[in-house]
């Protein structure tokens, strides 16, 4: 039988097609794969040539990511080189003439597919079209072509609400067979000369390295000494310029040795770059602290470990958070989300402090407090290995070239109600944000605690990130969902005075944290809707905002909080800003100046206002002055009277009143209530 | 059509000489402003009604969101109006035979046609974010910029003389500040773009758009007329471009359905333009002001535009590099909204400063 595999543009889609292509070479059956020239797929099955002194025909075909954002330009370029791909990915179908096609997905992956499903519509190609899915957010590519294939594989059952029209089949994440191979305990942990009894842990962070895991893990390491844990770290190989984790995992070791001589380091810890036989050692330890990617979470449940995964915040689609949480949900794992941090270190000068960025990482306090009460809940531990057999409880990879080679499938997957948040991982900021606010305000979208704490821990992550308009909507995000733990984190950054580029300054900006990012600040403090004694420093620090939409905010927010802030540091700004150039800003401070006026006295401060040039200042003051009076602070009533003879009344701003609509309104008012709200004549009518 | 009708009967019967009077261009201005008017009048009603029927709307016709206080739910393609009777009026009244006014009438149609597109999917999807994409509408419009220029520089049959085709004519000065040769291309993009845009921008309030582009067309019919003249372009030491006086037929043509839509359009509005309107009104200018060679008065004449398109250029471009608003509210008319000036009240300023720029643009006739 003639096999052709494809996948590829990052490691993880190669992988898989690899791992099920080796079994079905090895049973004879003709292979070949499919990609890119020069690429990350041709590398790596090049090294698996070598490694398995085989020769796996290799056809070249060309292809680029589907383009983001709405450039004509390099969506023409896109579709050119699509072409040509789907065109060499004919040739290749042609010559190879496959009786099944593997694609497990990239960018990498479309020709070949494209080319697949195009020869299929016209009777060229006969075979079987697999399509597998590692995620349990499916990728953009797949989501297209599953719905084309002959059968979708996928890793996790979620993963079918989110590719419709599809023949959806669970199978699994093709794990090697090393990783299920139920080796002795004893013997494993002799081999690899560990202390039988002692709790042994894992920490793991994927071959690239992963420095978040390995800064947290040295946070922690002199106490999980001390409390007996062995620990095994994997450093990773990773190295760039700024970071280079062997050596700096060497550095911070030294360090901590040096603190703490008195604990058992040598019999206690042991780092590796890399482990050859990870499978082995996933068997032997007690507890495991990972990645959350596709493979990492199957290799995991393979060898039945208990696991705290630690998913890399901020990939596409949130995949890795996904994956984690939806193996929590099962009680399979311990899941422990990176978020923003603030430095909590006294030792950084302080104009360091107003200028660092906030980043996601993991905290080391936290993979503590889960790593002890993992070790001392046994019982917790037995449930997670009970329910990672019960999510793979055979080989994925023998049922993967079952179906690839025989196409028998297995048994149908527990059905799952689909998953809104799946969704919702998968929209850009923007998007996400769009999407949330439309839903709240048609008072469509409830969220159940889960929910409401995955959007929260994501606009936390959006809060760190690089590019000022994310942060700008984590902030939005943030009151949306009035998230009011993320309040010290607001205030980082609203604190945040980098400044930009000279350039910049020049045409009006100021600092990094832009102008919008810090309005929205002091809007979502609003949103809050309840009175915490942080806010108070941060609204008056607004008040001295360079940017006057911050000034007017911040003045909005006195007003809404007028009755819990103390006004004797607020009310002199407040007075000050009554005589501002900008309206806005004086619009406001009136509204404020109503709330924290004290005595008769001060009622004469607003006398310059009656004359003020913006009618909209001068509906304010008129407002203001009514919120006085029910105050009950306008005792010389004769004096105001005479005053507001010479108020400017003549104003240039209006409502019309369309009579014809306020029937009309009033008519559809009564006509909608008697219908029940979901069946309104006009929905019906537009359908 | 007239043109040709009149000039066939003066042969036919010595009765009929007073027909010689379709060869005037002051005759032909006139009829066609009357024309187009009464057109826009007749068609306007219909149109609307008929817009109704087939639920042409703005926003959404959803009921609930019918407000006391506000136009939403008006008609938004009010421009097919001014389309069908401009281009009647125009084919009844033009000379059939001029390369200006098919050069011309290929700008109006093709942008009205840009923004025909737009404004139905919007319509069809319910919503004015899924209209085209701003770079598919700059696209199409670059694509007849880029036709039209080369027909203009290199054609055989371009209507301008050789000799002033890729110069660059300043408004105070007599002779040619420059000769761009095929740099006058990109020119000729960057000004078609520049202004059909900025129409496009100003159709945002009743009655804000097509009074000052009446304006900047009376401005430039005046123009058109002289510089098609060989004694009054002697006189006032224009470049004689012969045949350019056919653009005052188009020029009063747009004055006249501009009234005429105005008259449906005026606050509160029975129907707007919508992009059909200010796409093919502002393409057409575009290419009124290159064929005239008066690029750089439009600074003046069309003042309220340039404004409009750089206040919404600084607000989005500019502003959100920066990350801060730079007017209140953009484009410019809502900033004057925005501090409390009404709508009714922003749009007669905007024309008073229309016809304020207009007397300053017909300045330039003699000032040079």
């Amino acid at each position: 039988m003639n096999v052709l595999f494809t996948g590829g543009g990052t490691g993880g889609h190669i992988y898989p097609a690899l791992a099920v292509l080796e079994p079905i070479r090895r049973r004879g059956h003709r292979v070949g794969f499919v990609g890119r020239g020069r690429s990350r797929e041709r590398e790596i099955v090049d090294r698996h040539n070598e490694t398995h002194g085989c020769t796996i025909p290799y056809y070249r075909v060309v292809a680029v990511p589907f383009p983001r954002g709405r450039n004509p330009l390099a969506l023409l370029r896109f579709l050119l080189i699509l072409t040509t791909g789907v065109l060499q990915g004919t040739w290749a179908i042609l010559r190879f003439h496959p009786q099944a096609i593997l694609g497990t997905g990239g960018y990498a992956a479309a020709p070949l597919m494209l080319a697949a499903i195009g020869l299929r519509f016209l009777f060229l190609y006969h075979g079987r079209i697999i399509v597998h899915e590692q995620n349990v957010q499916p990728g953009l590519l797949n989501r297209i072509i599953a719905r084309y294939s002959t059968v979708a594989a996928i890793t996790y059952p979620e993963s079918a609400a989110a590719l419709p029209g599809a023949d959806c089949v669970h199978t699994g994440y093709p794990v090697r067979d090393e990783f299920f191979v139920q080796s002795d305990r004893v013997e494993l942990r002799r081999q690899l000369e560990l202390d039988p009894e002692s709790f042994v842990l894992l920490v793991f962070g994927g071959s690239q390295g992963a420095r978040n895991i390995n800064a947290a893990l040295a946070d922690i390491l002199p106490r999980l000494l001390a409390a007996d844990i062995v620990v095994i770290h994997v450093t990773g190989t990773h190295r760039s310029e700024e970071y280079d984790a062997v050596a700096e995992a060497e550095r911070r070791y030294e360090q901590m040795r040096g603190e703490h001589p008195q604990l058992p380091w040598d019999s206690h810890y042991r780092r590796h770059p890399y482990l050859f036989n990870i499978a082995d050692y996933f068997q032997a330890v007690d507890l495991l602290a990972c990645r959350a990617g596709a493979g990492a979470v199957f290799e995991v449940a393979a060898t039945r470990s208990p696991a705290i995964l630690l998913p890399k915040a901020g990939l596409p689609g949130d995949h890795q958070t996904l994956n984690a949480l939806s193996l929590q949900e099962r009680s399979a794992c311990a899941v422990l989300l990176e978020e923003p941090q603030l430095e909590e270190d006294d030792t950084v000068a302080t104009s360091d402090r107003e200028t660092r960025q906030l980043e996601c990482r993991l905290s080391g306090d936290r993979l503590l407090e889960l790593i002890l009460t993992l070790k001392a809940d046994p019982e917790r531990q037995a449930t997670m290995r009970r329910q990672l057999e019960q999510l793979v409880p055979t080989s994925p990879l023998e049922t993967l070239v079952d179906l690839v080679l025989e196409d028998k499938r297995p048994a149908a997957p527990p059905a799952l109600p689909s998953s809104q948040l799946l969704r919702l991982a998968g929209l850009s900021a923007a998007d996400l944000y769009y999407d949330l606010e439309n839903r709240f305000r048609d008072l469509k979208f409830n969220p159940d605690p889960g929910q409401r704490e995955y959007l929260a821990y994501r606009a936390g992550v959006l809060l760190a990130s690089e590019n000022w308009w994310s942060r700008n909507f984590g902030v939005k995000l943030t009151g949306l969902l009035s998230a009011e733990h993320h309040l010290p984190l607001l205030a980082a950054i609203f604190r945040d005075r980098q400044p930009v580029s000279h350039l910049q300054q020049l045409c009006g900006g100021d600092y990094r944290q832009r102008g919008f990012i810090r309005r929205n600040v002091i809007q979502t403090l609003v949103q809050f809707n309840r009175y915490q004694s942080e806010m108070d420093e941060l609204i008056f620090e607004g008040l001295f905002d360079p940017y006057w939409e911050v000034v007017s905010q911040s003045l909005n927010a006195c007003a809404c909080y007028a009755k819990s802030i103390a006004p004797e540091r607020f009310f002199p700004r407040v007075v000050e800003l009554l005589e501002h150039r900008n309206f806005e800003i004086v619009q406001q401070a009136v509204r404020s100046f109503g709330e924290w006026a004290r005595s008769d006295q001060d009622l004469w401060l607003l006398e310059k206002l009656y004359l003020h040039p913006n009618p909209k200042v001068r509906e304010e003051l008129v407002r203001t002055l009514l919120v006085l009076r029910r105050r009950g602070l306008i005792t010389d009533q004769t004096r105001v009277l005479d005053q507001l003879r010479f108020l400017l009344s003549t104003s240039t701003h209006f409502f019309p009143i369309f009579p014809l609509k306020r029937e009309l309104k009033e008519l559809l008012n009564e006509l909608n209530a008697a219908v029940p709200p979901d069946n309104t004549p006009n929905e019906q009518e537009q359908r | 059509m007239f043109h040709l009708l009149g000039n066939y009967l003066i042969t036919v019967s010595e009765h009929l000489s007073w027909l010689r009077l379709v060869n005037y261009l002051t005759f032909r201005g006139g009829m066609i402003a009357l024309t187009a008017f009464i057109l826009t009048i007749w068609l306007g009603h219909r149109l609307i009604i008929y817009m109704y029927r087939r639920q042409w709307r703005d926003v959404s016709h959803d009921l609930g969101v019918v407000s006391v206080h506000d136009k939403r739910g008006t008609p938004t393609m009010g421009g097919v109006i001014l389309l069908l009777s401009i281009l009647i009026s125009v084919l009844l009244w033009g000379r059939l035979d001029s390369p200006f006014l098919w050069l011309a009438m290929a700008a109006f149609v093709w942008f009205g046609l840009i923004g025909l597109i737009d404004d139905l999917r919007k319509i069809k999807r319910g919503s004015g974010k899924y209209g085209l994409s701003p770079g598919t509408k700059l696209l199409l419009q670059s694509l007849f910029a880029l036709g039209f220029a080369l027909f203009l520089l290199y054609s055989n049959w371009s209507p301008l003389p050789d000799a002033l085709r890729s110069q660059l004519f300043l408004p105070f000065m007599k002779y040619p500040v420059a000769d761009l040769h095929a740099w006058y291309v990109l020119f000729i993009l960057f000004v078609i773009l520049a202004i059909a845009n900025s129409v496009n921008f100003a159709d945002g309030m009743d009655g804000l758009a097509i009074v000052p582009v009446s304006t900047v067309y009376l401005v430039y019919a005046v123009f058109a007329y002289v510089v098609g003249n060989v004694v009054y372009s002697a006189y006032l030491n224009f470049d004689y471009i012969p045949g350019a006086g056919e653009i005052v037929v188009i020029a009063t043509a747009v004055m006249g359905a501009g009234l005429g839509f105005l008259w449906y359009n005026a606050y509160p509005a029975q129907v707007f333009m919508g992009d059909v309107g200010s796409q093919a009104l502002g393409g057409m200018l575009a290419t009124i002001v290159i064929l005239l060679k008066q690029e750089f008065l439009f600074l003046i004449a069309g003042g309220i535009f340039v404004i409009e398109g750089a206040s919404v250029f600084i607000q989005q471009k500019i502003g959100f590099k920066l990350g801060r608003r730079i007017f209140f509210r953009a484009p410019i008319h809502h900033t004057f909204e925005y501090r409390g000036v009404s709508e009714t009240k922003v749009t007669v300023r905007f024309w008073i400063v229309s016809f304020l720029l207009a007397f300053l643009s017909l300045i330039f006739l003699k000032v040079r």
